[in-house]
């Protein structure tokens, strides 16, 4: 229970000193364009096949339940705002925390092991600084603008489905598409990558600074970290869910 | 001036420091030594505030490092230049960044000024030509000396820690660190090197000490520590003993 409260404790450090950072010198700015560039253009790929995939199988689902009902006009607006609400946001936060999380996690373990941060704390350097803030905001810019496009792409295999399978008007799917692109729409959209995004990148970086012993600490610290981002996503997918529906009902 | 007085630290469960007291001025040359496990690595991390001891007080110059926030820490840490085992140079940067590291973090030195200071300290390692490799391509020795060279940047440095320098180096590498270790310790700066290696320490220091499970059994000078008739101490000394005689 104490090393729980000591964990929590140390988590909530992180987080706030790890957000101050980007504020007074020095800035870390090559840092964050590394982080960036790991996180974002290094993610794009596995990002746009698994959101075309999973629109082209939304669409399916869709299609089927709705064509003998008549509702196929309807097909582009469940398959926006599930795309745009729900399955966007959690499949690249899941991705995200396996590629990007998981790897920060080995990567900061690793350092612990090789007594690196210890080096930089014995240089007088602030590792949350250098190493937690540049991650922390390479994950707040990059995971949010990956769902941004996997939102598109999720959309566009959902049209190839649509047209192309069963022959629907594409004009149709798109005008319904068109109407779902409201304000409700956009916040659910962009509120839940940027708390994901934050959520597994401190996470990530926590359980990499705490990690003990070897190899076995390497793979535990990836692991740790993945499972605890992903639980902590669904909890918090549900939260945002309800908390945004109250506001904008 | 270093202070630890009833110094105790617990680490999963079991005490790994038990009551040190000591003091050492930053101009000495003081060697711990001390089987594997000892808590040796710890004395050095416990001076430089990288760890908090459960009870009893760790000062610089009087003052307690538990009481200071990082910032004022972080000071008090650049009085000291520390060398860890194996060298913990960073993975992503070159043998040249990491030299940089120091100048790169705490000086307003443009990109030239940076280049030929590291040029200066890679040349005093004799390691100029690995200037542009990964640590990962270099031997054990060599990262060694690059973490030397590293360490010297730090300008403002009044004593160096060393964490088992020489362990796992063939002998003609270890003899070139300790003329390393040697030559850095000059104008009044003092060293303190954690090893088992009974011969460095000799060569090298002029105070002993002995740790065995987390507490100094010994304090003194080379004759008195060669001399001494603390068990443990004499346990330690023994298979060392024939060449000591010689010697």
């Amino acid at each position: 229970m104490k090393r729980l409260f000591l964990s929590l404790k140390a988590f909530y450090k992180l987080c706030f000193w790890g957000l101050l950072g980007v504020f007074g010198k020095p800035l870390y700015v090559s840092e964050l364009v590394v982080q960036m560039n790991h996180a974002g253009p290094g993610t794009l790929v596995i990002a746009l096949i698994t959101t075309f995939v999973v629109g082209m199988a939304l669409s399916i689902q869709v299609l089927n339940q709705f064509e003998g009902l008549g509702l196929e006009s309807e097909v582009g607006r469940v398959i926006g705002v599930s795309v745009i609400r729900e399955i966007c946001p959690i499949t690249l936060a899941l991705v995200f925390a396996g590629r990007v999380g998981s790897g920060i996690s080995a990567e900061l373990a690793g350092m612990v092991q090789r007594e690196q941060i210890d080096t930089f704390r014995a240089f007088g350097v602030n590792p949350i600084k250098k190493l937690v803030t540049p991650r922390i905001f390479g994950a707040l810019i990059m995971l949010p603008s990956l769902t941004f496009i996997g939102d598109y792409t999720a959309i566009i295999g959902g049209a190839f489905i649509t047209t192309l399978q069963y022959h629907t008007d594409s004009q149709l799917y798109w005008s319904s598409i068109r109407s779902i692109l409201d304000l409700k729409n956009t916040i659910f959209g962009v509120v839940k990558p940027f708390v994901f995004g934050f959520l597994i990148a401190t996470i990530s970086c926590h359980v990499g600074l705490r990690s003990q012993g070897g190899s076995l600490g390497l793979k535990s610290a990836a692991t740790k970290s993945y499972v605890l981002s992903t639980v902590t996503v669904m909890i918090s997918d549900f939260l945002i869910t309800k908390v945004i529906w109250i506001f904008f009902p | 001036m270093i202070t630890f007085k009833d110094v105790w630290l617990w680490q999963e469960m079991r005490p790994v420091i038990k009551g040190v007291s000591l003091n050492i001025n930053l101009s000495e040359k003081v060697a711990i030594l001390g089987p594997s496990g000892s808590g040796k690595t710890t004395i050095l991390k416990l001076i430089l505030g990288l760890l908090v001891p459960d009870s009893g007080q760790v000062l610089f110059d009087n003052i307690d490092l538990a009481a200071l926030k990082e910032d004022k820490l972080d000071k008090i840490r650049l009085q000291f230049s520390i060398v860890f085992q194996e060298g913990a140079l960073f993975d992503s940067l070159t043998v040249r960044e990491n030299v940089a590291f120091y100048f790169r973090e705490h000086t307003s030195f443009d990109f030239g000024q940076i280049n030929e200071q590291v040029d200066l300290l890679l040349r005093t390692v004799d390691l100029q030509s690995a200037a542009e490799l990964m640590p990962e391509k270099l031997s054990g020795g060599m990262k060694r000396r690059v973490a030397i060279a590293r360490s010297l940047a730090v300008s403002g440095a009044q004593m160096f820690l060393y964490d088992e320098p020489t362990s796992g180096l063939d002998p003609v590498n270890a003899d070139i660190i300790r003329g390393l270790i040697c030559d850095a310790a000059t104008n009044g700066k003092g060293f303190i090197i954690v090893t088992h290696e009974i011969f460095d320490a000799l060569s090298m220091a002029s105070r002993f000490m002995f740790l065995k499970d987390g507490q100094i059994l010994f304090d003194g000078v080379k004759d008195t520590f060669l001399n001494s008739q603390v068990p443990q101490l004499m346990e330690f000394l023994h298979p060392y003993k024939y060449i000591l005689d010689k010697l």
